[in-house]
């Protein structure tokens, strides 16, 4: 039987010293070993990942309960397709391109049973934080953006969210949502002239 | 209605974004009152899809071991080039297997002849 040096490593090591050495290798390293098939490497980019992945699932499908299950397949295929993962992007970026794709599946099969329920969103902001050196004006309203982001339309929002929040190109949100790269622009247009209104609606308010 | 500077300026900044508005937008929007409201709101916009946290929201307690369970004990990375070279391996097998009994029965027919 061939063992790869992981499994070499764990059978010296022991399953507790093993999974403590996991927890200190770098990011790099986890993701090398999880590509030969270490569980407790791939458990350990979970453990890292999980909150980038869940915040990106919410804002991608709202509801917080979909948005776990959405996070949670999606480290299943990240799992299952950790072979094909070859490097060329960031693990996180590569995850979110999974996550983007599972986000998807889960909207449209949760779309054919119910329409969202709006009212069933609560959120848990871990952080408000903004930039300091972007502060000023725009302080006052940075606890409402990430609520105006999520009131778009699904569609439009997920657009907004991957070009302006994730740095995604038109070309490759057109490719993830199997859109054409115009419809993914008109989207970005309509989102980013509802944001702004929002936010000049709050501005007024206060 | 829109000034067709105003529109172009518009849809400039709500799809390119800021980098868009150079050259005449630019000095279209010193100009123009209006066009100016859009490019401080935009600023804002920006401002703020910038300073999102990448880690928002806090994943479900439990959830990594959820996770790890939902793998199952028999789910494991699929390693496509190993699975991928099975086919290969098999047609070349057959083939071989083939040319083999070929040979054999020209053989054969060569000595009965």
């Amino acid at each position: 039987m061939c063992l790869y040096p992981a499994q070499l490593s764990r059978a010296r090591l022991g399953n507790r010293m093993y999974r403590d050495r996991v927890e200190s290798l770098e990011p790099h390293d986890l993701v090398e070993l999880a590509r030969d098939g270490d569980r407790d490497a791939f458990g350990e980019l979970v453990r890292i990942h999980q909150h980038g992945v869940y915040t990106l699932a919410v804002r991608l499908v709202r509801d917080r309960d979909l948005a776990a299950d959405v996070a949670q397949d999606a480290f299943v295929r990240a799992w299952r397709a950790m072979p094909t993962f070859r490097g060329d992007a960031k693990f996180s970026t590569w995850l979110h391109r999974i996550t983007v794709n599972t986000a998807w599946t889960h909207r449209a099969k949760r779309n054919r049973v119910r329409h969202d329920a709006l009212d069933t969103l609560h959120v848990e902001p871990v952080s408000t934080a903004i930039d300091p050196v972007r502060a000023g004006e725009s302080a006052s309203a940075a606890p409402h953006i990430e609520e105006a982001l999520l009131d778009l339309s699904a569609s439009v929002r997920t657009v907004v969210v991957l070009k302006d929040v994730y740095g995604w190109s038109h070309g490759e949100i057109a490719e993830h949502l199997d859109i054409s790269v115009t419809a993914a622009k008109v989207r970005l247009h309509r989102g980013r002239k509802e944001l702004r209104h929002r936010l000049a609606g709050l501005r007024e308010v206060s | 209605m829109m000034h067709m500077m105003c529109r172009t300026f518009d849809v400039t900044v709500s799809t390119i974004g800021l980098v868009g508005v150079a050259g005449p937008l630019a000095k279209h929007a010193e100009r123009c009152v209006d066009c100016r409201v859009v490019l401080e709101a935009m600023l804002i916009v920006d401002n703020h899809l910038d300073s999102l946290d990448a880690e928002h929201y806090r994943a479900p307690d439990g959830f990594q071991p959820a996770v790890m369970a939902s793998l199952g004990p028999g789910l494991a990375p699929e390693h496509g080039h190993r699975m991928s070279m099975k086919v290969p391996v098999a047609a070349a097998v057959v083939a071989t297997a083939a040319a083999g009994t070929a040979v054999i029965v020209r053989i054969l027919r060569t000595r009965a002849a």
